[in-house]
């Protein structure tokens, strides 16, 4: 086999200038990201954090301006994805100010990266937003003003729901079982998940989906072996998000960040993923979702970052939140970060013989 | 009347002289600061203004139009725009025609598959309150125009796998009852690519909610038709993935020795592909036919070839080989 792929075989500096101007200012193709700006921006500051180039960016002023997306409204909480539009009612901010679970998962991710200590976070406003976001089917929708007709529905946001009440432990505040129910309705005859009931199974669902029953503590009633299976057999080089497409850049985060959470990394090739992420680097700094794409952008640039962590080229990741395993430890042990799974949680490990990553396959990344 | 109507800016507009609109309010420090296209600041500022008024008027029913041509993924948009249809009361048929476009032009846009899934049971809702001996006839006739629209999208942007556009197509056939008409439609898509696995997944959807719980017989003629497939294109994973539906431990299925020609079929493949390499997904179906059967050895043997043959994946096989003996 050929040598491997290091830290020094990536053009680091150049990622790390590409997230660092992409935190200031987008291009205008970004524009229909205008309502998800705080999603952007979460590219970027984790992006930076994992590359260890954080000191990048003015930690204070990121912050202050996080927080002011958040919410003021006492039963209408969380953050918005865009700036927040000035009304002279309670009513009409209501009806038009959304805040947006994704939104709101990101924002406290970033602020944990950032290291502060969530204390200005508007506990029991989110809860109250939980609650409506919640259907009957278990699943959640993103914004809620006037009805829960405001939005779709799907697994993408049961998994922000699930971050949510894990960072902030607000498990009261959602119904536990319909959202395990859901899940579990999403799982495909595969074994793997889509974005609900019935639908075809997708590496970003499958995510979503293990990332939420890992967090409920009920990955113990999964058909194991199919799931894995599933997941294992995405990877090509690099990994595909569906059965018989090419392969995608973002994939190796979405299927690899699974196989981390089923304690099952060691079963992610990480020589031919990281050779695949180096064929999907750009010269302009970042990565593009396929090699023969003509430019990087955002997204596929933060989760192939991402992927070079999950192949041990970079520092570790915690695949469950979108974090560095750095950050997640620290605001752990502030206490910022409850990490605080479902009441009734239940443990859960690979079965069988344990299976050992090959910590300098793909280079080795030395601490 | 729904639609955009001018190019002229706002600003110059008769109609619109009455309002001021109202700028973006980003703080002293913005971040993640997106470069707006021209066009795009004044929309918005005349969108927030109209939100300010509370105003749900034919003329914010068109802005809300010109804010979606400016951002197709504006949430706060269209849900001002289901507000307007609602409390104006509009006609829902001509909104429907208005936005063909959006789910054509994007394809991959959550909120335009959304709004269309409102409008359809919105429409659906409103034509059963007409009751009458036609309103029936006029739901169906709405249904299938609305899967012909699905086909019509997939195939103006030569994308058969099209996640939100399948999603919406099976809300449409759960929604009006249409399953039982479904099979052929998903035949003649497989016939034009048998690696379409959107279309796989769609078939065992249509026989979830056709034929369950399974009979002996339904659940054969889909190994056959799975095991027709793998004998035209044997290194087409969709088609073995789709055995496996049917194959193993679960609801409705039987175990992997219950169907022989099964074992049939692997075994063939097996020696044609031995011929230039090896076909992976049939030892794996070898392996899991002889764990069924409890032939321990004979699985790991194949397990210890997949590891050979299937590099990528060694540890993986190896792992399997080693809950061989766990059991």
């Amino acid at each position: 086999m050929s040598s491997g792929l290091a830290i020094k075989d990536f053009n680091y500096a150049k990622h790390a200038a590409f997230f660092k101007k992409h935190a200031a200012s987008l291009p205008e193709q970004y524009k229909l990201m205008d309502t998800n700006r705080l999603t952007l921006l979460y590219f970027s500051v984790s992006g930076l954090d994992l590359l260890g180039k954080l000191d990048q960016l003015d930690r204070d002023a990121t912050v202050e301006y996080i927080y002011s997306f958040q919410s003021d409204c006492p039963d209408h909480g969380g953050f918005y994805g865009y700036p927040k539009v000035s009304f002279d009612s309670e009513d009409l901010d209501r009806a038009n100010n959304q805040p947006h679970i994704a939104n709101t998962y990101v924002a406290l991710v970033m602020l944990l990266i950032l290291k502060d200590d969530l204390s200005r976070v508007r506990c029991s406003a989110v809860a109250a937003s939980l609650r409506r976001w919640q259907l009957e089917d278990g699943s959640f929708c993103c914004v809620h003003c006037l009805s829960s007709l405001d939005s779709e529905s799907d697994i993408r946001f049961v998994y922000c729901a699930a971050s949510i009440c894990y960072i902030l432990d607000l498990w009261h505040a959602v119904d536990v079982e319909a959202m395990a129910r859901f899940v579990y309705a999403s799982q495909s005859f595969d074994g793997a998940f889509g974005m609900g009931p019935e639908t075809e199974s997708h590496g970003g669902c499958t995510y979503c989906a293990v990332a939420c029953l890992s967090m409920l503590g009920r990955l113990d009633d999964l058909d194991m072996l199919q799931l894995l299976h599933w997941c294992v057999h995405r990877q090509q080089s690099g990994f595909q998000g569906r059965i018989e497409k090419e392969p995608d850049s973002c994939y190796s985060f979405w299927v690899g960040g699974t196989l981390q959470m089923l304690g099952a990394d060691a079963f992610l090739e990480r020589q031919s993923c990281a050779r695949f992420l180096k064929t999907c680097e750009s010269g302009y700094g970042g990565f593009q979702k396929f090699p023969d794409a003509e430019f990087p952008d955002l997204l596929h640039s933060y989760f192939s970052v991402c992927g070079l962590c999950l192949c041990g080229v970079l520092p570790p990741l915690t695949a469950l939140l979108g974090l560095s395993e750095a950050a997640f430890a620290a605001a752990q042990r502030s206490g910022a970060l409850k990490a605080q799974r479902a009441p009734g949680a239940r443990p859960w490990r690979l079965p069988g013989k344990p299976v050992e990553p090959e910590h300098t396959a793909a280079g080795g990344y030395v601490a | 009347m729904y639609g955009i109507s001018e190019d002229r800016p706002y600003s110059k507009r008769e109609e619109w002289k009455d309002v001021t609109p109202v700028p973006q309010k980003d703080g002293p420090h913005p971040l993640a600061v997106i470069k707006y296209p021209p066009g795009f600041e004044e929309v918005h500022g005349y969108f927030r203004a109209i939100q300010q008024r509370n105003e749900t008027s034919l003329r914010a029913l068109s802005l809300t139009a010109d804010v979606i041509e400016n951002n197709s993924a504006n949430y706060t948009a269209w849900y001002y725009r289901r507000r307007c249809l609602k409390e104006l009361d509009s006609d829902l048929d001509e909104e429907r025609v208005f936005t063909n476009k959006w789910a054509t032009d994007c394809p991959k846009n959550y909120q335009v598959w959304y709004h269309r899934r409102w409008l359809i049971s919105e429409i659906a809702e409103r034509k059963r309150k007409e009751a009458g001996a036609e309103a029936d006839k006029h739901i169906q006739l709405l249904a299938r125009q609305e899967l012909e629209y699905h086909l019509d999208c997939m195939q103006v942007n030569s994308d058969y796998k099209n996640y939100n556009g399948w999603s919406h197509r099976q809300f449409i056939l759960q929604h009006f009852n249409l399953w039982h008409e479904e099979l052929p439609f998903v035949e003649r898509l497989l016939s034009e690519d048998i690696r379409n696995n959107s279309a796989w997944n769609h078939r065992y959807t249509v026989v979830r909610n056709q034929s369950w719980p399974l009979s002996d017989e339904i659940r054969k003629r889909e190994i056959k038709f799975a095991m027709d497939a793998i004998r035209a294109c044997a290194n087409n994973e969709c088609a073995w993935n789709y055995l496996s539906a049917f194959l193993g431990e679960g609801n409705c299925k039987v175990p992997w020795t219950a169907e022989p020609e099964v074992e049939v079929l692997c075994r063939e493949v097996i020696d044609v592909a031995a011929q230039h390499g090896t076909c992976r997904m049939a030892l794996q179906a070898m392996a899991s036919i002889n764990e069924a059967k409890g032939d321990v050895q004979a699985a790991a043997a194949l397990y210890s070839q997949l590891e050979e043959v299937d590099r990528i994946r060694a540890k993986y096989w190896a792992w399997r080989a080693s809950l061989l003996g766990a059991v």
